[in-house]
């Protein structure tokens, strides 16, 4: 029950940052999506539909990544991706024990799994917020280099995943 | 599926293409939490884990439904690893009553886990497997999968049921030189009058044949008995398809089996050497012994038995009839096929002693069949056809033993042995040793 709560809330906490995101620059049809994707979520994770979950987690990245081009403040959507997040891990990781017949050690697993989980939550959003804050200026020909490593070097990146995922 | 390590990337890829197409340093910005998560999952992603497992069983051979516990220690060889998902896969027929095949756990190194649990399961042979472990960070956005190989067995039996029933009444024309239980037809101490012979020197005056002495006078008369001796007893076990039953899940095959076991079970306790030759999609044989450790290769035969179809095998005109040593006592567990009277009798002419428990294939099937007329037909049909059968069978001097399944194996041979007895008698032939 008690990891319940922290799993909703932590969905409950990125569709309610977004939306508040979207809310203050008057865009309430996103509002209302991201309400509806975490609804989705959560049924679907009650439901314990894992295409459901993983769809919606995407949508509210996705969602939270649109949000400065409509003026969103900065700080909305990264709440939103880093709540997500752990609403997405904490989902995988409960499905995992509760498809486990047998689970050793469990409050010891939980106990360091949520201390991984919130470190590198609060690492990431601590990063994502201060970007912002650094203003690098780059002519037109660094732009495109670092937009062309970028591509390829994601590119391998994802081949790499690939091949780990496996 | 989508992995998730591939949806994380999939979704920064995103993210950053959109940031530098729109030129908006905040979009960059929601890349970093993802590449946080990713950067954890890639650090503390595991490596190729090592481990050390073995698996004990309770016993390596069990009887029908009796609970085997299984016990797997898995030791981590190498380093620490944050979760561990660890499956043993027993043989599926095998039913799990106790405890779990399964374990999430953390390993450090050095740590040892056991898993343990309890299985049963019907007569056969059953090989266990390599254990699957799937070894994942906290995060689980990295995991391997390794198969990890047992050392040393593993091989389980379950063995077809034995009871125990009275000696069976067997007369081979060929004795073997150890005693035993099986009247010998030579003279010498035992428990049956065998005759009468002049009295020698050194004779028991127990031994006195006092109403002979009466009749001829002067001359004394002693009573000779009969030598028990063991035997060489060959039971073939018929395992052609076609001359079973089996609906749903019962098998009249089953029921045979469990003939053999107890009839082999029964030879060997009385001292005989006992061979078993298995006539079905292949020629099982195992070879003539004595004891417990022929006990134990019967039993496993038995257990590893299976029904097959052969055209080379499908009627017993390939029975092979000088495996068995020559004038010694075959017993034949078999429903028979119509046409097996032609050709059992072979056996006969080259002097074995042959003796058939049939398991009823009609009365097994009319029990878990549905009663209406045409059944009913179909029974009387197969009845008077089973029974000429036997006839021809009798007439050749075979003997039979119609099986009705439903009493188990030594109910009914104790509840016709009075019958089976003499007929075995009737059919001694005349033995010079």
């Amino acid at each position: 029950m008690n990891h319940a709560i922290k799993r909703y809330g932590a969905i409950s906490g990125a569709a309610l940052a977004l939306a508040a995101g979207y809310g203050l620059v008057g865009a309430f049809w996103a509002v209302a999506a991201a309400l509806l994707v975490a609804a989705s979520w959560v049924i679907g994770q009650q439901r314990n539909k894992r295409w459901v979950t993983s769809g919606s987690f995407t949508l509210l990245v996705l969602l939270s990544a649109l949000s400065p081009l409509f003026g969103a403040a900065p700080g909305w959507p990264i709440a939103a991706v880093v709540f997500s997040l752990i609403g997405w891990n904490q989902g995988h990781f409960a499905r995992l024990v509760a498809s486990v017949e047998r689970v050793d050690g469990k409050e010891l697993i939980e106990q360091r799994y949520r201390r991984r989980l919130m470190a590198t939550a609060a690492l990431g959003a601590m990063l994502a917020g201060l970007t912002p804050l650094i203003q690098l200026n780059f002519g037109f020909g660094i732009a495109l280099f670092l937009g062309v490593i970028a591509i390829l070097g994601f590119g391998r990146a994802i081949a790499y995943l690939r091949r780990e995922s496996v | 599926m989508i992995n998730r390590l591939l949806l994380l990337g999939i979704l920064i890829y995103a993210i950053v293409v959109l940031g530098m197409a729109a030129l908006n340093g905040a979009v960059l910005a929601l890349a970093i939490p993802l590449l946080v998560f990713l950067g954890a999952g890639l650090l503390y992603g595991p490596e190729t884990p090592q481990f050390h497992i073995t698996r004990s069983l309770s016993t390596d051979r069990a009887e029908p439904s009796a609970p085997v516990s299984v016990t797997l220690s898995i030791t981590n060889e190498g380093n620490r690893i944050d979760l561990a998902h660890i499956v043993d896969n027993p043989p599926r027929q095998l039913e799990v009553v106790e405890g779990h095949t399964e374990l999430l756990t953390a390993l450090d190194p050095g740590e040892t886990v056991e898993l343990t649990y309890t299985l049963r399961g019907q007569r056969g042979r059953y090989d266990f497997d390599e254990v699957k472990i799937r070894v994942m960070d906290f995060l689980g956005l990295l995991r391997r999968d390794v198969s990890v190989p047992v050392p040393g067995q593993f091989e389980f039996f379950v063995y077809p049921e034995v009871r125990r029933v009275d000696r069976i009444p067997i007369r081979p024309r060929v004795t073997k030189a150890y005693a035993g239980h099986i009247p010998s037809r030579v003279s010498g101490s035992g428990v049956d009058f065998f005759g009468v012979r002049h009295y020698q020197q050194g004779d028991s005056l127990r031994h006195i044949n006092w109403r002979a002495n009466a009749r001829h006078q002067g001359t004394f008369y002693s009573n000779e008995f009969e030598q028990e001796r063991v035997a060489d007893v060959g039971i073939i076990l018929d395992a052609r398809q076609r001359t079973y039953v089996q609906i749903g899940d019962q098998s009249l095959f089953e029921h045979a089996i469990a003939a053999a076991a107890t009839l082999a079970d029964s030879f060997l306790t009385d001292g005989n050497r006992v061979a078993l030759l298995r006539y079905g999609d292949l020629l099982d044989w195992t070879v003539p012994g004595y004891g417990k450790f022929q006990r134990e290769r019967i039993l496993q035969a038995l257990a590893r038995a299976q029904m097959g179809d052969s055209l080379i095998f499908d009627r017993l005109e390939h029975l092979p009839t000088r495996l068995f040593p020559p004038k010694s006592q075959i017993v034949m567990v078999s429903p028979l096929a119509s046409d097996d009277a032609d050709l059992l009798p072979r056996l006969r002419a080259r002097g074995y002693q042959v003796l058939i428990i049939s398991p009823n294939p009609i009365a097994f099937e009319k029990a878990l069949l549905e009663r209406n007329e045409l059944t009913a037909m179909a029974e009387r049909i197969a009845t008077v056809e089973r029974e000429l059968l036997f006839r021809k069978l009798r007439q050749a001097g075979i003997q039979v033993f119609d099986w009705h399944v439903d009493i188990p194996l030594n109910q009914a041979l104790a509840a016709s042995m009075a019958q089976l007895r003499p007929l075995l008698d009737r059919n001694i032939g005349i033995v010079t040793s």
